[in-house]
């Protein structure tokens, strides 16, 4: 061996943590969004940069790194502006310190809300958001079907699906993950319980498809498969020949 | 050693992939062939020991190079 490389499919983001047993973990990365001014990525790289911030491109958003590297949050484009995304479990002191930080360094207003307004508008909405894993609309789609769920796909991307009487919508904006808005959810550890059914199913999903895909261009590239095995963990190990 | 690439893909979707066979810098010149092949962006990469030996070709053609040098140093 010479380089071993650790890969995630552009399908995946691993972004939320879903295991059964990590509902209270889960339940506390509610986001709570914050608006910027900022239109373009370039802009937003570049005042995070002079500020003396970093800014990690990640699964179709941007990381930023807080506190000595301990702890982070990402940027998201919406409707045309930059979004902040924090969790509803970061600490407001260290966001709103973070926030005019950034705003002194850049000698100009960036952020159009604050924390304390969107904490307050979580508060009083009906409609929870969360981070999920997902990056492609068709094997969420296929998943939700293959679970009993009747997804509607919207013209805008959006899609939306009733379970067990609570309203669940999946947004994705660009090339970032999928939020999903719980509306009125009777039991929200029921919704957590079924969110990480799907996400396991939605990974093995994606195991198949790169798998798929994989012996497909490997045959339109002439390499020849030495072996293929399935492995105790259900992962499958494919070898292929480099010619020449 | 036969010159392979070595793809584990998990359940939970995370890929693993080793280039085998190929010493010096030429294996980094598959990352981008894989990326391609899985559809996948790389988080994480680390060198082995192989990465540091070289090539006997790759170790010829340096060694010609040095002797090219030379002789026009001499002349």
């Amino acid at each position: 061996m010479s380089v071993s490389l650790a890969l995630i499919p552009v399908a995946l983001a691993l972004r939320a943590v879903m295991h059964k047993d990590v509902f209270d973990e889960w339940s506390k990365s509610m986001q709570v969004i914050v608006p910027t001014t900022i239109e373009t990525e370039a802009e937003l790289i570049s005042t995070l940069y002079k500020s003396g911030y970093d800014a990690e491109k990640y699964g179709g958003t941007i990381k930023t790194h807080l506190n000595n590297k301990e702890q982070f949050f990402f940027w998201e484009y919406i409707d045309g502006k930059w979004h902040a995304i924090f969790a509803k479990s970061d600490s407001p002191a260290m966001l709103e310190t973070f926030m005019c930080d950034l705003e002194e360094k850049a000698q100009r207003q960036i952020f159009t809300g604050s924390i304390h307004q969107e904490e307050e508008r979580i508060g009083q909405d009906t409609v929870q958001t969360f981070p999920t894993n997902f990056r492609d609309g068709n094997i969420l789609v296929r998943t939700l079907k293959e679970f009993g769920v009747n997804p509607i796909q919207g013209a805008n991307g959006q899609i939306t699906c009733n379970l067990q009487g609570t309203y669940l919508t999946f947004r994705q904006h660009g090339d970032a993950p999928f939020s999903i808005e719980i509306k009125n959810p009777p039991n929200l550890h029921d919704i957590f319980l079924y969110i990480s059914d799907l996400d396991e199913e939605y990974k093995r999903c994606v195991q198949a498809i790169v798998y798929e895909k994989l012996k497909q261009r490997a045959a339109e590239k002439n390499l020849l498969i030495e072996s293929e095995e399935i492995m105790e963990d259900n992962s499958i190990v494919i070898t292929l020949n480099i010619q020449g | 050693m036969a010159k392979q690439l070595r793809i584990q893909i998990f359940q939970d979707g995370q890929i693993q992939a080793e280039v085998l066979g190929i010493k010096g810098k030429k294996c980094t010149d598959y990352i981008s062939l894989l990326e391609e092949l899985l559809e996948a962006e790389t988080v994480d990469s680390e060198y082995t020991p192989e990465y540091y030996e070289v090539e006997e070709t790759e170790l010829a053609e340096v060694e010609t190079n040095s002797m090219k040098l030379n002789i026009k140093g001499d002349s």
